[in-house]
């Protein structure tokens, strides 16, 4: 075709070359994931080119996933171009398209061509217009990577104190600020590896051209599709960690509503009827019907990940102090007469739970007991520790630290899957209770 | 004043310009045009082509005019003829320099191939 038959064809609004036509023979589609990176457009090239091979053609891209449709296994040329604005626009499609390079789709500022003639020039012909726009890309990845870091950063300073694994490992899967901790450093250093990648491999690829090799080397893509399967694999499993963390989390605060009513088995009365009938003071004190939830129950936790139920409860009353010690605590108060309901600082705390297996409840109060000792500073102070017989119960431990006056004192219970941990301090001997706290361990 | 990039002008930009400083043309015609001039030596894809008209654009250095159809023409302004001839002026230069001081067959340097322990090879026929 000569130069004036040419432009007779361009004014009439014809087509200068037969562009590929999609003619498929089954109809079929699919939907397959991406497994390249934006700065891995040859390896993408050759694995589109293989897919056509196979008789799949390239029907259009949507963020990491592309469509393909089923037509006759076809060479065809792939070539994708970097479009730091993302679409290429319609005037440029129509400009390839002139040169026989038919659009197929456009995803994360990647705009791919293909075409079936052979004799079609390269879209990229010289050095300098290809590396502009990867140079482009090159100074994205190097934004996001100092992003990426100041994120890591961030995550790294507020979180990394949550990685002391003193408590141990069951409470570190429990505390969904550990798995959300953990999670997101995952997600974030994977970003940071996959820009720091995008930066290299762009400055090697402009490096490469500007040194007089070839624009389009192809090569083979497998090993790279399954690095990047690798690591968004990773990445979709800290995702649906997350999900599933946080959505077991609200569930449970929003369908089990917790209040002083809630039923908890190791009732501070079993303990210290004195101190109970303090509490019932107070709470008759306060306005019916608003929830104390800084008083009673702290947690109310139920179908966790690792327990079907669980349960805290937590009661402090200090006697010498107006200071709120801790969350949960019961200030000091005074009848309305002025005399002090108690003459002495108390605190209780238990807690209820039904792990899912017998061996997460043995480990789960091993933990606590390392936790509850380490917290009070036992190892400096010195504690008794002794069992005490209860029988039915596989574990039944009895603890008290000696740092002050009237000491700590722990009860560690167990019937099979079934845990009851009490903390208290107070003038009752804790260890006189055992066999009452136990009847709220049901067998399985 | 026109980009670094644009001083001196690279090959295909070169050749753009030459066309369209002959006559208005759209990206197909020039593609073929410089093709044809050069024996097939210059070709021009058309990512190539699209990414220096869009410079050339943004630097007024041509004109986009109104559409026939499908074609779209480019006419050279004349900054861009400016442009153009200072850089026919400097390869013109070039080449004077070249064949003035530059004689095929006549190697200089002998001295520093001598110093640096290069033996001349004998001639063949001597």
């Amino acid at each position: 075709m000569n130069l004036l038959q040419r432009q007779a064809l361009l004014r009439q609004n014809q087509p200068l070359h037969k562009l590929t036509q999609m003619e498929c023979i089954m109809g079929k589609k699919k939907t397959k994931y991406v497994p390249f990176e934006v700065f891995e457009y040859e390896h993408m090239e050759s694995w589109l080119e293989d897919l056509a091979g196979k008789g799949w053609m390239l029907n259009g891209m949507f963020a990491c996933f592309a469509t393909f449709e089923e037509c006759k296994p076809r060479k065809l040329r792939y070539r994708i171009v970097p479009t730091a604005g993302g679409k290429a626009t319609d005037e440029e499609i129509a400009f390839y398209e002139e040169s026989g390079w038919k659009f197929a789709g456009s995803a994360r500022g990647l705009n791919v061509f293909c075409c079936e003639d052979p004799g079609a020039p390269e879209l990229f012909t010289d050095r300098q217009s290809f590396s502009k726009r990867a140079r482009g890309y090159m100074i994205g990845a190097l934004f996001s990577v100092l992003a990426f870091a100041y994120l890591l950063w961030i995550n790294l300073s507020n979180g990394v104190h949550l990685f002391s694994f003193d408590g141990g490992f069951l409470h570190g899967i429990h505390d969904m600020g550990v798995c959300t901790f953990a999670a997101l450093s995952i997600l974030i250093v994977l970003a940071v590896i996959v820009s720091i990648r995008a930066m290299v491999k762009y400055a090697r690829h402009v490096r490469r051209i500007s040194g007089g090799k070839p624009l389009y080397k192809g090569g083979s893509f497998r090993g790279i599709a399954v690095l990047n399967k690798t690591i968004m694999l990773t990445a979709l499993v800290c995702v649906i960690l997350l999900i599933i963390g946080w959505a077991d989390k609200a569930l449970t605060f929003s369908n089990v509503p917790a209040n002083q009513n809630t039923h908890h088995p190791a009732g501070v009365a079993q303990v210290d009827p004195e101190f109970s009938e303090a509490i019932d003071t107070v709470l008759g004190m306060r306005a019916e019907g608003l929830w104390p939830e800084d008083y009673d129950y702290d947690i109310n936790e139920k179908h966790t990940l690792l327990f079907t139920d669980l349960r805290e409860v937590l009661a402090q009353y200090d006697s010498e102090s107006d200071i709120n010690l801790q969350t949960g605590a019961l200030q000091k108060h005074n009848n309305p007469d002025g005399t002090p309901i108690l003459s002495e600082t108390r605190y209780y705390r238990a807690i209820y739970a039904v792990a899912r297996t017998e061996s997460i409840a043995a480990r789960f109060l091993a933990e606590e007991k390392y936790i509850q000792l380490d917290a009070d500073e036992a190892d400096l102070y010195g504690a008794d520790e002794k069992e005490v017989p209860v029988p039915g119960l596989d574990q039944a431990i009895y603890l008290q630290t000696h740092d002050i006056s009237p000491g700590y004192q722990y009860l560690f219970l167990r019937r099979g899957r079934n845990i009851e941990i009490i903390h208290y301090q107070g003038p009752e001997d804790l260890k006189e209770h055992a066999d009452e706290i136990s009847l709220d361990l049901s067998s399985d | 004043m026109p980009k670094k990039s644009l001083n001196p002008l690279t090959e295909p930009m070169y050749y753009v310009l030459l066309c369209l400083a002959q006559k208005n043309m759209s990206g197909t015609e020039i593609s073929e045009y410089v093709r044809g001039l050069t024996s097939d030596r210059v070709r021009l894809g058309p990512g190539t082509l699209y990414a220096i008209l869009s410079t050339f654009q943004e630097e007024k250095i041509i004109e986009r005019m109104k559409p026939e159809g499908r074609r779209i023409p480019y006419q050279i302004t004349a900054k861009g003829r400016e442009l153009f001839q200072e850089e026919v002026n400097r390869l013109r230069r070039c080449l004077a320099d070249a064949e003035r001081d530059y004689r095929p067959g006549e190697e200089t340097g002998s001295e520093p191939a001598a110093k640096a322990g290069v033996t001349a090879a004998k001639p063949a026929f001597a």
